[in-house]
């Protein structure tokens, strides 16, 4: 009778605990919760992008290439500068891989370019050792538009995106097959690797 | 007070529930981009070479002049910079082909033709070695004789093409090139080497071979 009585004094004040605890977490729900969410982005290249290609020696015309990058951002143009650069290793460091006539450069990694056989390629001369310069085409998901803008900034020469509202959308970046004119020569351009580097960079403002 | 500590840990959990993705994102991706330009090397024959002549003698038949002056051309492509390719030379004795090329050093150089022809109009080795020995003696080399081969090598200044180093080796010379294009010119003298040419060289077709090729690396 004893354990009975015992029981039901257990249950009943479990019963008024849990009573108790629905009664505040009912006042806690209803009190205002004020967030500010950040704008972020998020970049990332994309396994379909193309990074090694062999060349016809005779030519200079290779296999195709192509850099794919993913955008998600819910920030807007006011609040990110959207930069595609490139980089070419030279004789006296890092330069700006791209030309004047919509080209990009790449370097011999084994004898790197001088400075002044960059300049030539990227003004389509024909003096250009350890240089070969192809077309280069971009693309991008709209409404995002993609631009080459030259001295743009701190940025130099480069591709700037507008994301024009949206948040996702993907970048392709093509370097066309056949060689500029004059920037491929069997003498000039020995046997090896040549390489340049892109770049799809989201700078907060 | 505890309602009041759930009510300030609420908000903040929530916040960095909101904030994590923001954390993970990255703002930067790079992709290498590289171009492999094999190593390449194209070495034709040029077809303005003069590679065939009658000959004239003197009247004791001591002496023989090549009626037009005779050269082999060879053009080399490359886009390597470590390029090496030998010039050799053969000529045919015993019935079979032997070196036919021999001299002081890699711009003195000799040429030994030898007649193609059979029994008392074959050369024999024997005879062709005499000669590429450097102790030529009429009787000893019947049916072959040797004349000057001058080399005139021109790097293409426009491709990039460096001086070649050329060196002498027992049966040709080699050559180190960098990459570019390059015309090798070898000329032939009209009058024989001495004591390679006399009465004992019968009449017929002499002939010898030069061949540019890549050596192996």
């Amino acid at each position: 009778m004893n354990k009975t009585k015992s029981l039901k004094l257990l249950i009943s004040i479990m019963s008024v605990l849990l009573c108790t605890v629905k009664a505040y977490g009912y006042a806690e729900a209803e009190q205002p919760i004020s967030t500010a969410v950040q704008p972020s982005v998020s970049i990332e290249k994309q396994s379909t992008s193309i990074e090694a290609a062999t060349a016809d020696a005779q030519t200079g015309t290779h296999t195709g290439l192509q850099s794919v990058f993913s955008i998600q951002t819910n920030g807007d143009d006011e609040d990110y500068d959207f930069i595609v650069t490139s980089k070419i290793l030279t004789e006296g460091g890092e330069v700006s891989a791209y030309g004047n006539n919509g080209c990009i450069l790449f370097g011999n990694t084994f004898t790197t370019p001088t400075a002044e056989a960059i300049e030539n390629a990227k003004n389509g001369g024909n003096m250009n050792k350890n240089v070969i310069a192809y077309p280069v085409t971009t693309a991008i998901t709209e409404p995002m538009t993609v631009d080459f803008e030259q001295n743009y900034g701190l940025y130099g020469d480069c591709y700037v995106v507008k994301v024009n509202g949206s948040s996702e959308g993907t970048l392709t970046h093509t370097v066309g097959q056949t060689p500029v004119s004059g920037t491929y020569n069997i003498g000039q351009d020995p046997a090896g690797t040549y390489q340049t580097v892109v770049t799809f960079t989201a700078i907060s403002k | 007070m505890k309602k009041s500590k759930i009510t300030k840990l609420l908000p903040v959990a929530m916040a960095l529930m909101l904030f994590c993705p923001a954390f993970a994102a990255t703002n930067k991706a790079s992709s290498d981009q590289v171009i492999t330009v094999p190593k390449f090397i194209n070495i034709t024959h040029d077809e303005s070479s003069v590679e065939e002549t009658s000959a004239s003698f003197n009247d004791e038949y001591t002496t023989i002049t090549l009626d037009n002056a005779m050269n082999t051309k060879f053009k080399v492509i490359t886009n390597n910079p470590d390029e090496v390719i030998k010039l050799t030379a053969t000529a045919l004795a015993d019935g079979g082909q032997v070196n036919a090329i021999y001299g002081d050093d890699e711009t003195n150089l000799r040429l030994v033709f030898t007649n193609n022809g059979t029994d008392a109009r074959a050369a024999t080795e024997t005879a062709v070695t005499n000669i590429t020995g450097g102790t030529a003696a009429p009787a000893q080399n019947a049916n072959a004789i040797a004349f000057t081969l001058t080399p005139t090598i021109t790097p293409d200044d426009n491709s990039g093409a460096q001086e070649a180093t050329p060196t002498k080796e027992e049966d040709g010379v080699k050559y180190e090139l960098s990459n570019g294009i390059y015309e090798f010119n070898y000329t032939l003298a009209q009058t024989a080497v001495a004591n390679t040419f006399s009465t004992h060289d019968t009449d017929g077709t002499y002939k010898a071979t030069l061949t540019m090729s890549q050596v192996s690396p």
